[in-house]
């Protein structure tokens, strides 16, 4: 029996081979985002100006250095570090919800940081820190607020499984405060630009101290999430069976709800809200490595980070100097390829 | 199908302990009562054991608390009065200070259970399973359910390995181990050629063989399943009515439930019937099946003979029934 018949992986993992090609895959996007925008870099210029910060080497364009270094790396890093923490919080919550097609917002994350985004743009206000923008530190704390208003409502329910009432109240919740941002907007419309600009997601000005803020939330996702795996993995056979394996359904609830929250709000804030990575870097995963959580989150937040950087690349060159908004262009990608994964789905097999 | 084996690797084998307290019941139910809040009870009353080495069928009308009942022997069900008491695996009491010192390596150990709810020096014993974490519940008790369903494309051997869980907890202990005893389920199972298959491309009869691996590598003392023998083919039927009697051989404390009456003959060695969330009958299957409890706790009309080859109850339609339902149905044929 070939790969393909029996659902499209090897069930023991990759080979020594297959994390070599992935390394390498990683490294090429990341180099090559670090290549690609308004002025273009070669290869070999990259590397050198990668070379003077970290080597000291001399004789380097001090243009390239300062490109690479005060525009660039810092961005690619944050894209990366934000594909990360939107596909291992999708992961979890596909897991979560044994559901495919669940996403990192499906928690009312992004509703909830474009509400904060909003007061923010709108009021004003200034946080005073030097090292967050008061952007970013409202939106971080509305996708919070947010998915704690979603578990709040779904504990209401008494009628249907606590799973699926979280899924809906994500739906009310989310459908509810976008109501609330855009009657927010309707009243202050010279805002009405820049609310427009973020909620389609772009890195467009980040840089390192909005490494250091995203950084670490994301950091305390990913290791939520890996310390999930097993759980999520006896999951798998339902929320009853699970029960009678063993496993605490509603504490393993708790902690992925906390565990994507954290890290979908640490991406919105850092880079707006942003579809289709959170979608569509467990699906790659589940391609390569099976559905096993244990591979399956570490390779969704390898596959999340290439996809984003890939696309933040292209966000910022293919009109350049025009930047788009780096949203658009993760639905120009993943649109595409998400409906062909799913004609590819095979009966029996899940994507 | 190879006949079931034990994993030993312990002293504390199957067959070994099956002869030391084969007579005590594993699990007693006492004055249970099961409801859900606002409604009216769904099982009333009821007491009975389940003992080690012997299967006990529980039959009855759809809707007349089978899986209601078993849901709340393995505690996942909260009781409305009465309690469901669990002997301890290990005989004795359940607090050993040598044991308790020692790291727990992924084996049923004393050490695991101690600090949990004991019955007072009537029972030291036994457990109140409503009283123990989720944890130590499924490694007194599996139950292997009716309808079940992966979400994932899992390879068989890993779906079977999610048995362990209750005992490695939420980080994987021992992988060689694991592999060991999810080998000997799968061998056990006669499912060993399907290890590397994904459970979503089984077909029904590999699947229901597959939840039932991944029970026996719970290592429980009791198995509680639900219609195993539920859409699966007559040979798959009596391989697991045989799987059913080699685990209570070993010294495992079977409770199944079924609708083939039949069934129940030919394996059970106490059958309970439950109509309306009570016990209508509870005893050997001569003595429960019979025409009269049957006819009038079903509302069917069955003939109980005498299976022909061997010393158990029969159960067919009625031959009057079946004379009037020909004839009715040749009269309008004609």
């Amino acid at each position: 029996m070939n790969d393909s018949a029996r659902g499209g992986f090897r069930g023991r993992g990759l080979g020594a081979l297959g994390y070599l090609a992935l390394g390498l895959t990683a490294t090429a996007a990341f180099l090559g985002s670090l290549c690609l925008g308004s002025v273009s870099l070669t290869f070999p210029e990259v590397l050198k100006a990668l070379g003077a910060k970290f080597f000291g080497l001399q004789g380097v364009d001090p243009i390239s250095i300062a490109i690479v270094w005060q525009l660039r790396l810092a961005r690619s890093l944050l894209a990366a570090v934000a594909g990360a923490a939107l596909s291992a919080s999708g992961a979890v919550l596909q897991g979560l919800f044994r559901n495919p097609l669940a996403d990192p917002y499906s928690m009312g994350v992004s509703a909830g940081a474009s509400l904060g985004a909003v007061i923010a743009m709108v009021t004003g206000f200034s946080t005073g820190l030097s090292f967050v923008g008061a952007v970013e530190i409202s939106s971080f704390f509305g996708a919070l607020a947010a998915s704690f208003l979603v578990y709040l409502t779904a504990r209401v329910s008494r009628r249907i499984s606590p799973t699926a009432a979280l899924l809906l109240a994500g739906a009310a919740v989310g459908s509810f405060v976008s109501a609330v941002v855009a009657l927010i907007v309707t009243f202050n419309d010279k805002d009405l630009h820049s609310v427009f600009y973020w909620m389609l997601g772009g890195f467009g000005g980040k840089g390192w101290k909005d490494l250091a803020t995203a950084a670490p939330a994301a950091a305390i996702s990913l290791a939520g999430a890996l310390f999930l795996s097993r759980p999520l993995d006896v999951l798998a056979a339902g929320e009853e069976t699970a029960g009678t394996l063993g496993l605490d359904v509603s504490l393993l609830r708790r902690l992925a709800v906390l565990a994507a929250s954290l890290g979908a709000a640490a991406a919105v804030a850092a880079g707006g809200v942003i579809g289709f990575v959170g979608l569509l870097g467990p699906h790659f995963a589940r391609l390569i490595v099976g559905p096993l959580h244990r591979r399956l989150i570490p390779l969704s937040a390898i596959s999340g980070a290439v996809l984003l950087m890939t696309a933040d690349a292209l966000a910022r060159s293919v009109a350049a100097p025009l930047e788009l908004p780096v949203g658009i262009v993760t639905a120009f990608i993943g649109a595409p390829v998400f409906l062909h994964l799913l004609g590819r789905t095979g009966q029996g097999t899940t994507v | 199908m190879s006949p079931y084996r034990p994993f030993i690797e312990s002293k504390r084998g199957g067959t070994e302990a099956s002869g030391a307290s084969a007579s005590a019941f594993a699990l007693e139910v006492e004055a249970v009562s099961v409801g859900y809040p606002g409604r009216a009870p769904v099982i009333s009353d009821l007491n009975f054991g389940l003992q080690r080495g012997k299967v006990l069928a529980v039959i009855g009308p759809n809707g007349s608390g089978k899986t209601t009942l078993f849901r709340a022997l393995a505690g996942e069900l909260p009781l409305a009065a009465g309690r469901v008491l669990v002997r301890s695996p290990h005989g004795g009491t359940a607090r050993t200070t040598e044991a308790r010192s020692k790291p727990f390596k992924g084996r049923t150990k004393p050490a695991d259970f101690a600090g949990a709810p004991e019955f007072g020096a009537s029972r030291p014993d036994c457990f109140d399973i409503h009283k123990l974490p989720t944890r130590l519940k499924a490694r007194l008790v599996a139950r292997v359910l009716q309808n079940e369903q992966s979400a994932w494309a899992v390879p068989v051997a890993d779906y079977v390995r999610a048995g362990l869980f209750a005992a490695e907890g939420w980080f994987s202990h021992d992988p060689a181990r694991a592999a060991k005893k999810t080998a000997w389920a799968l061998e056990a199972m006669g499912i060993a050629f399907l290890a590397e298959r994904p459970v979503t491309e089984l077909s029904g009869g590999e699947f229901r063989r597959v939840v039932i691996a991944r029970a026996l590598i719970q290592d429980t003392d009791i198995l509680l399943l639900d219609e195993p023998t539920a859409d699966l083919d007559l040979e798959h039927q009596m391989e697991t009515l045989e799987l059913l009697l080699d685990l209570a051989k070993a010294g495992k404390a079977v409770a199944f439930s079924v609708h083939d009456l039949n069934q129940a003959a030919m394996v059970a060695d106490r059958v309970l019937l439950l109509a309306g969330g009570k016990v209508a009958a509870y005893g050997k299957p001569s003595e429960v099946l019979t025409a009269g409890i049957i006819n009038r706790t079903y509302g069917a009309r069955v003939f109980v003979g005498r299976h022909p080859a061997a010393d158990i109850p029969q159960i067919v339609p009625d031959p009057e029934w079946m004379d009037r339902v020909r004839a009715n149905r040749r009269g309008t044929d004609s």
